[in-house]
């Protein structure tokens, strides 16, 4: 549908002059002086895009890609077994499993806590890079693959629960004892922060771009005109 | 659009706060990792064993310091390198003479360490070095190293002529607790062992110049028949080897030993003994042991023998023995000094003294003047030499006995002096010499009959202590007795003069033969018997352990076939002794019996056990007795109570299992026991005598069914199990008729085992299953009765199996009584019903049962008769379980519960068989 779109686009809500209320969706008119205005029937604030969306996306994506390396390069948990601790990275543990021919464990695992953090970075990031540089073809598989980005997000806490229920359960003193290392902290805002920037993003700004005819919150854009 | 530019215009959003406080992070993370990279070094090994690359761990005093990263083998094939990343907090550590080794578990005869690596896994401990130097490069030890020669703690040297046991790593101890170890040693050239040891720095303090360190490697065992020595340090120390150390309490003022100080080490803890070595010549060194014999001066030990040795060209004092003697002796150590060696003499009054019996003579001197001296010569028997003042006698005997100079003179069992010599007279009569001891003088007159008290010279002796020492011989070197009679007693009589010459009689009854005045209120009786006895002049006769007498002798009959004793029996205990006495002569300890048929511990006074005594029981009433009764002498208590049992004979096809003391039951009473299993002269059968209690013997007649009990073993059940370990027995089960002795036994069980008692059934069943004998019989899930035993109808068709229901239940059973097998577990389960389990009891689980329900009103029917003929029903039907009818039990049960306490209904009917007689049957 990508190129026919491009060629035989409808009118957004933009074009059209409208915009939407966030709380209660009714469709509302954009004010001639200003871009925001308040819904008539819920009195929340109307914007015709979310404010400084693309900002604060890229803010977090870029603090999650920072993140990213001290939660995978430092251990994240720490085994201690008789006395003797003993550290792993996520990596780790993948291996671990690997070698001990759990695949499937080891599969949910990477695909948790490796994969869907670094797809969600690179997917976002790639949306906002393509956002800022006008590219206004395969608009629809990027609205796909942001809603895949939004409903995977949660999944990469996995690690995380894994490690807070074996801390809990596995508690048995001087025998063994399993706690969180640094990169917990860490992966835990790799995850929150790709999350809120997920939540951050307005989508309807990937379809604004190619139409390139309205102003509005974003900046760039409004450079250019 | 112009709003949107001046937004715009507002300036960095705050969101950008969280990329740079990550970016931060990121960053200060990274330095972190590059200030603190670990240094990589590398340590050669001879192995790698137990190392695994990523995981191994440096360790340094418990905390991790480093990891291993990689192993690899050397090019000379021969070690392996190991490339370690050390915490950059040690780097400063790393210095030229670093030692690394690798811990593991290890466990050998030799040592146990390393034991939390089993769980942890291998690491490699540090030790750190005094060096400079830094060095990335270190060569790994395969033993962990000694403690470095400046370590706190006291560093000693052991100088030794043998290594023993010991090894690198063996601990020192002190009171048997670890203080410190050898941490190595070498040989000089000289062929001495230097060893390094190392007492850690809280207990350096206990090690002074005066300390002796010995060998306190495994076991010391040594002794002889006077005793025994046995040292055991810890087991630790028995694998592995170890020293021990003690400073005697004198030198515990002196200052704390140097570091590098060198001491002897001791083969063992006697030789480590502190003392003055000092050498006595003696004439033999019996009962001399090394190590054991004391040195006791006033009742201190102040000395051990330490060695003994020949000496070659001495005729008369053939040993030497080396003495260590307690430095506060030493000012006694002087020319004048005399040594002798002082035997233990037991009294016949008793046997105060054992410790001495046990522990052999010992050495004492007196303390002389002159100059010091160390080597010094034994002097003769102190007896001849320390005397007591005294009066001396003279006796002349037939025949010297036993009688050795020193052998006491006893008056009234008290030494009143003792022998000084003998001498041999022209007519070979002996006169000896005695003296009596100031003290005692008035107790001789002219009066006084002396008698030989030596313990008799039969050589039956050893019987009487089948341990015996060469320390009892003085016991039985005998000695002299007098007494005078008692009717002086009162009178002050003229003391005999010095050296008058007395009669010394043989014995007592020979002196009361020829001096009838002498003889005390009492009589005397004759004991015999056949086998050699342990019992001397002067042994103790007791009646429940109370001293009423005392043998006077022993000697062989005129046809010397049997053994006579003589005893005297005080007058105040006359009237104990009947016609019915019987005496057995009683050893100190005795202890009999196997597992079989139990232990026997038997102890008696003291006196006994060295000079053996005879007691006596009385068994039934008897006539008083005259003198010079002939009495026979039992063996012991056992034979002596059984001598009224009745010997039954029983012929057996084999013995099974039957032993010597295997029991005689009767309804589980004990009525005799097997005195011995022959075979018979046909070699075919065994013959079984058994004693049986006479009041039983009346149970043996020609038709008495006599059988062994043994455990029998089988699918089908285990049974008597008791018998595994009381052996088996042979139960009977009496007929009628007179009294026989002799009985051909069965081999197996008799069908019903059991006098008919209770109420005699029988059932008809398809098929046994796993009915057995003794099986439980029901009514109500309480046990009623039990299966006696079971047949094959007359004509085969069913099985007939006898059920005895117990007395006071019989009535239960009437002719509308159903009978079924109850045996194991019924299992009934449907979708529906769901599961049900029914079983009678856990017995009739695992031995299968008969239960039995009775019927209400008027199918319940008469009470039935012994012997009626059941059938016997694979299962109850629902109805039966119902029925619950009212009888009164039989009467004769209520009449016994008032008569006998006991509410166990089991016992009572088995055990009174007087109750059954009016039972409803």
């Amino acid at each position: 549908m990508g190129d026919k779109g491009k060629t035989e686009r409808p009118k957004t809500g933009l074009e059209a002059g409208l915009m939407v209320c966030h709380e209660c969706h009714k469709v509302v008119g954009i004010p001639s002086d200003g871009s925001s205005a308040d819904c008539p029937r819920c009195a929340s604030k109307v914007h015709p895009r979310k404010p400084n969306s693309l900002m604060h996306s890229w803010a977090l994506v870029i603090t999650s890609l920072i993140l990213l390396f001290p939660a995978n390069l430092l251990p994240i948990m720490k085994v201690e077994y008789m006395g003797a601790a003993e550290y792993s990275t996520i990596m780790d543990g993948i291996i671990y499993f690997f070698k001990e021919g759990s695949y499937g464990i080891g599969i949910i695992i990477l695909v948790a806590s490796i994969l869907v953090p670094v797809f969600k970075i690179i997917g976002i990031m790639m949306i906002l890079i393509s956002i800022h540089f006008r590219i206004d073809s395969w608009l629809e598989h990027k609205t796909l693959m942001f809603r895949f980005i939004k409903f995977i997000g949660r999944w990469s806490m996995l690690d995380i629960f894994v490690i807070a229920l074996l801390t809990a359960l596995v508690d048995f003193g001087f025998l063994s004892t399993i706690a969180a290392a640094p990169a917990a902290p860490f992966f835990c805002g790799v995850v929150i922060a790709t999350m809120l920037a997920a939540e951050v993003f307005d989508t309807r700004l990937i379809w604004d771009f190619p139409n390139d005819t309205i102003c509005h919150h974003c900046h760039m854009n409004s450079d250019k005109k | 659009m112009e709003k949107s530019n001046i937004k715009k215009k507002k300036g960095l959003s705050p969101i950008w706060i969280l990329p740079a406080v990550a970016l931060s992070i990121g960053i200060w993370l990274l330095y972190k990792s590059v200030v603190e990279k670990p240094i990589d070094i590398v340590v050669h090994f001879h192995s790698a064993e137990g190392v695994t690359a990523g995981k191994t761990k440096v360790m340094f005093k418990g905390l991790p310091i480093g990891v291993v990263k990689k192993i690899t083998v050397d090019e000379g094939l021969d070690t392996v390198s190991m490339k370690i990343a050390i915490s950059r907090q040690a780097e400063k550590g790393l210095v030229q003479d670093v030692k690394f080794w690798i811990v593991r578990p290890e466990v050998s005869a030799g040592r146990v360490r390393g034991l939390e690596t089993l769980l942890t896994g291998s690491y490699i401990a540090v030790q750190p070095g005094k060096s400079k130097i830094p060095c990335r490069e270190f060569v790994g030890l395969d033993e962990p190293p000694p403690v470095p020669e400046d370590a706190p703690g006291l560093h000693i040297r052991l100088e030794t002529d043998a290594l023993n046991s010991l090894q690198k790593g063996s601990a020192i101890y002190y009171k048997d607790i670890k203080v410190g170890s050898i941490q190595g040693y070498k040989m000089e050239e000289s062929g001495r062992i230097l060893i390094d040891g190392y007492i850690e720095p809280e207990y350096a303090s206990l090690v002074k110049p005066g300390t002796r360190f010995w060998n306190a490697s495994g076991i010391t065992l040594k002794g002889g028949l006077n005793g025994i020595i046995f040292h055991m340090q810890s087991l630790s120390s028995l694998i592995s080897g170890g020293v021990s150390f003690y400073t005697p309490q004198e030198l515990m003022n002196q200052p704390p030993a140097k570091n590098g100080e060198v001491f002897k080490l001791y083969r063992d803890y006697e030789d480590a003994q502190y003392g003055i070595e000092i050498t006595l010549k003696l004439f033999d060194g019996e009962n001399i042991v090394e190590g054991l014999t004391k040195v006791i001066y006033q009742g201190i030990e102040v000395g051990r023998v330490k060695k003994l040795s020949l000496n070659q060209n001495d005729r008369k004092y053939k040993v030497t023995a080396t003495i260590l003697m307690d430095p506060m002796a030493e000012s006694a150590l002087r020319e004048g000094t005399k040594f002798w060696i002082i035997r233990p003499r037991v009294g016949l009054g008793g046997v105060s003294n054992l410790s001495t019996l046990v522990s052999g003579p010992y050495i004492t001197f007196v303390p002389g003047s002159g100059k010091e001296k160390r080597r010094f010569t034994v002097q003769g028997s102190h007896s001849k030499e320390i005397l007591k003042e005294g009066t001396y006698y003279r006796l002349r005997a037939s025949d010297l006995h036993a009688l050795d100079p020193g052998a006491p003179v006893l008056f009234k069992h008290i030494q009143v002096g003792e022998v000084a010599k003998y001498t041999l007279n022209k007519d070979n009569s002996v006169d000896l010499v005695f003296i009596i001891y100031d003290e005692f003088e008035h107790l001789i007159n002219d009066r006084c009959v002396f008698w030989n008290y030596s313990g008799l010279n039969l050589k039956v002796t050893p019987a009487a202590v089948s341990v015996s020492t060469d320390s009892l011989k003085a016991i039985l070197s005998g000695g002299i007795a007098f007494d005078y009679p008692q009717r002086y007693y009162k009178r002050k009589l003229k003391k005999a003069k010095p050296w008058r010459r007395f009669r010394l009689y043989d014995s007592y009854a020979d002196a009361v033969k020829h001096v009838p005045d002498l003889k005390p209120g009492g009589i005397f009786v004759r004991l015999e018997t056949d086998e050699p006895v342990s019992v001397i002049s002067g042994s103790p006769i007791y009646y429940k352990k109370v001293q009423v007498g005392e043998i006077t002798g022993v000697k062989l009959d005129s046809k010397k076939d049997k053994i006579v004793i003589n005893a005297f029996i005080k007058k105040n205990y006359l009237d104990l002794i009947t016609t019915s006495s019987r005496f057995y002569l009683t050893s100190g300890l005795e202890m009999k019996g196997s597992i079989r048929s139990g232990f026997k511990v038997r102890t008696s006074p003291l006196a006994s056990i060295v000079m053996g005594a005879v007691s006596f029981v009385n068994s039934g009433k008897g006539k008083k007795i005259r003198e010079w009764h002939s009495f026979r002498l039992f063996p012991d208590l056992e034979s002596a109570k059984n001598a009224d049992y009745v010997p039954i004979t029983i012929r057996f096809a084999s013995s099974r299992d039957l032993e010597a003391n295997s029991k005689l039951r009767y309804q589980g009473v004990n009525i005799g026991f097997v005195k011995n299993v022959q075979f018979e002269k046909d070699m075919k059968s065994v013959r079984v005598t058994a004693l049986v209690n006479r009041r039983y013997a009346s149970l043996f007649t020609p038709n008495t069914k006599v059988w062994v009990v043994r455990p029998e073993f089988g699918l089908s059940g285990v049974r008597n199990l008791e018998t595994v370990i009381t052996g088996p027995y042979i139960a009977i089960l009496p007929g009628q008729g007179t009294p026989v002795r002799h009985l051909v036994g069965l081999d197996s069980p008799p069908a019903v085992p059991y006098l008919d008692k209770g109420l005699h059934i029988v059932v008809e069943a398809d098929s046994l299953g796993s009915l057995k004998r003794g099986c439980p019989v029901y009514y109500k899930q309480v046990k009623v009765g039990r299966v006696l035993g079971y047949e094959l109808s007359p004509d085969s068709s069913k099985v007939w199996i006898h059920l005895n229901i117990f007395h006071p239940y019989s009535p239960l059973v009437r002719q509308g009584s159903r009978f079924w097998n109850v045996s194991g577990v019924r299992i009934n389960a449907g979708i529906f019903s769901g599961v049900k389990v029914k079983t009678e009891s856990v017995e009739a689980i695992m031995a299968g049962g008969i239960a039995f329900a009775t019927p209400e009103g008027e199918d319940m029917g008469p009470t039935v008769a012994g012997g009626t003929h059941f059938t016997l029903y694979k299962k109850a039907e629902d109805d039966w379980l119902e029925w619950s009818p009212k009888i009164p039990l039989g009467k004769a049960n209520h009449v016994r519960f008032k008569r006998n306490v006991s509410p166990v209904i089991g016992t009572c009917t088995e055990t009174n068989p007087a109750v059954h007689d009016d039972g409803l049957e």
